[in-house]
């Protein structure tokens, strides 16, 4: 039990850390309140610290840090065991749902620029009890990210060494110098592009610049010539590459390795380049929407790329109407409702919920009708807390093993229903959504 | 290129704030009410997380202003200064509706004379395939806010944007409920 280890290592860590005093959000209290655990409120904080492990767990790869987040030793301890299970399936998960971020080329060379922005990024914001789940948030899209990178690389992609050519060739020269300053991460947290800026990734990329930059000079030639050898791919000579780097940083505009037997006018070529860099963002797009590695053609990757947003848009409307729900329920008084449905419910199986969601279903005639209304998430919610309740009136009976059994089903039901509910949000059926009302 | 972690981290803070200043847990409010004031937060939220570098943050926050019901809460929310520059912005969409009605036409007569290139010729492949893609491109321009006079490029990378930018609204979002699901049962026991 490596977790358990580290994981009580990473607590002892964190339970210096007090609470946020007069933090008025109460998300940075329910945080806080994970991070101190006063042993009176030991069962409430334990649901929550396995909640905010749960949470937590649905974006970080790294177990320890998952791990570090709850203060709880024995919530830790069944929730590791519990959680060991299911952190192995949501890494794996991960990739699917939250993995598909694409690389921009531009951001090839901000990378470069910004060499230290992971470490100083990670610094900075480790310190609060937010910065610390978004760090794990931000590291698990790192590692998604990473693989995304070496994916392109491999790809020996000739346009992300044109756009380097063009967009890049002024910054490689800054870019070495502002190499390891971390303020820069300043000027690009407010710049245009993708949200791939993570500290893996930005290894590999300052490592991979050098060969880009050579790459990207083989490629600027006169406009005149045709190449023998008819592709633009990476991997030319690099001698060659080594005399021509100077040049090419000091033009202002990019040379285009014209390709056999295609027209070298000047029109054509700008016409070229411009295609190219549509098709550019056009993969990017691709990566970023769901279920779209498959298709080829514009038409059908626009469809799919409308029909994306469109549910984007219309779960946002309804999480926000959720919302709206939840908080005025929080003033009405529902336990009453809850206690008497959740009594005829006892016995529920602790683990047999599994990643479908179809297993999901006969949980939902669980009659709680003003807690929840309806949705994937709600679908989880009521089984949720039928299980606190359980715990809460098991634990006053004084039994300390349902509050274990009920943070590491807690932490189960969680995990799984972040990923139940990415993979109904990321099949596109827009006639069904993965919300039923 | 803006961080992940810091857009993500800046979203929830606003959202949150926001969400306190909406003032949601007072009961006079309807149900509607509320589901329009959350939606406003977070528009706003994501909007001024994003920064000024997206047309379509402007966009969006136009969109909400320009809509006399959310005056005060985007006054409270954004700060007089900032309702006074949305309130600017959502003025000079104006400009663009007209910019939109000259498109339009220009798109009117070029479909008139594809028509009628049409009728002399069959319709090829690359033909039809063009005017599905213009077609989305169409939709597209109306589903992402601010999108309007942007074209080829300019479009795909606003929409690759804002998809970013959704995909984290919904995210925080569902964090959102279920914490304050959680919470609001754990305060009554």
């Amino acid at each position: 039990m490596d977790m358990n280890e580290s994981s009580e290592k990473g607590m002892e860590s964190n339970a210096s850390s007090g609470p946020g005093n007069g933090i008025p959000v109460e998300w940075q209290n329910q945080f806080s309140g994970a991070f101190s655990c006063p042993p009176a409120a030991q069962q409430q904080h334990a649901m929550m610290d396995s909640f905010t492990t749960a949470s937590a767990g649905l974006w970080a790869s790294a177990a320890s840090q998952n791990m570090a987040l709850s203060s709880d030793v024995s919530a830790m301890s069944s929730a590791a065991q519990r959680g060991a299970g299911f952190l192995a399936p949501v890494p794996g998960f991960l990739p699917q749902g939250l993995g598909h971020f694409p690389v921009d080329s531009g951001f090839i060379e901000r990378a470069a620029r910004s060499t230290c922005f992971g470490g100083c990024g990670g610094g900075v914001m480790g310190t609060d009890a937010y910065g610390a789940a978004e760090q794990s948030m931000g590291d698990a899209f790192g590692g998604a990210a990473e693989g995304l990178m070496d994916h392109r690389r491999n790809g020996g992609n000739d346009k992300a060494d044109l756009e380097l050519a063009g967009n890049g060739h002024d910054e490689v020269p800054s870019s070495e110098a502002a190499g390891g300053d971390c303020s820069s991460k300043g000027s690009e947290s407010k710049k245009r592009r993708r949200p791939n800026e993570v500290m893996g990734a930005d290894q590999v990329h300052s490592s991979n610049l050098p060969a880009d930059s050579a790459n990207e000079s083989v490629h600027s030639k006169d406009k005149g010539e045709e190449s023998s050898p008819a592709t633009t791919t990476g991997g030319k000579s690099k001698g060659k590459g080594a005399t021509d780097t100077s040049e090419s940083q000091k033009e202002d505009y990019i040379h285009i390795r014209a390709r056999r037997g295609q027209a070298t006018n000047s029109h054509s070529l700008a016409e070229r380049l411009r295609r190219e860099k549509i098709s550019e963002r056009m993969k990017l797009l691709q990566d970023l929407v769901p279920g779209c590695s498959k298709v080829t053609g514009k038409a059908v990757m626009l469809d799919e790329i409308i029909n994306y947003v469109q549910s984007l848009q219309r779960q946002v409307e309804f999480l926000s109407m959720k919302l709206a729900t939840v908080n005025s329920r929080l003033d009405l008084n529902i336990e009453g409702l809850l206690s008497k449905d959740l009594l005829r419910f006892p016995g529920a199986p602790s683990s047999s919920i599994g990643f479908s969601p179809e297993m999901m279903h006969p949980q939902l005639h669980l009659s709680q009708p003003g807690l929840i209304q309806g949705g994937a998430a709600g679908m989880a919610n009521p089984d949720v807390f039928r299980r606190i309740i359980q715990a809460q009136l098991g634990a006053k009976d004084g039994s300390q093993q349902l509050p274990h059994a009920l943070n590491g089903s807690f932490s189960d039901v969680s995990q799984m229903a972040y990923p139940s509910l990415g993979s109904q949000d990321l099949s596109i059926r827009p006639s069904q959504d993965a919300f039923q009302m | 290129m803006h961080a992940p972690r810091r857009f993500k981290r800046d979203f929830m803070e606003r959202l949150l704030l926001s969400l306190q200043v909406a003032g949601l847990t007072s009961k006079s409010m309807g149900l509607r009410e509320r589901r329009d004031a959350v939606r406003v937060s977070s528009d706003v939220a994501m909007a001024s997380a994003r920064g000024r570098g997206a047309p379509w943050a402007r966009a969006l926050v136009a969109r909400h202003a320009a809509k006399r019901r959310n005056e005060a809460l985007l006054r409270r929310i954004m700060g007089g200064g900032g309702y006074e520059r949305a309130a600017a912005a959502a003025a000079g969409r104006k400009e663009v509706r007209s910019r939109k009605i000259v498109t339009r036409s220009h798109r009117l007569c070029s479909s008139r004379r594809k028509r009628r290139s049409l009728a002399m010729a069959a319709a090829s492949g690359a033909m039809v395939a063009r005017t599905m893609v213009k077609g989305r491109l169409r939709l597209l321009r109306r589903l992402v806010p601010g999108a309007d006079a942007l074209h080829g490029f300019s479009l795909l990378s606003e929409t690759l944007d804002y998809v970013v930018c959704l995909k984290t609204q919904a995210a925080a979002a569902r964090l959102q409920t279920c914490m304050r699901c959680v919470r609001g049962v754990n305060e009554k026991l």
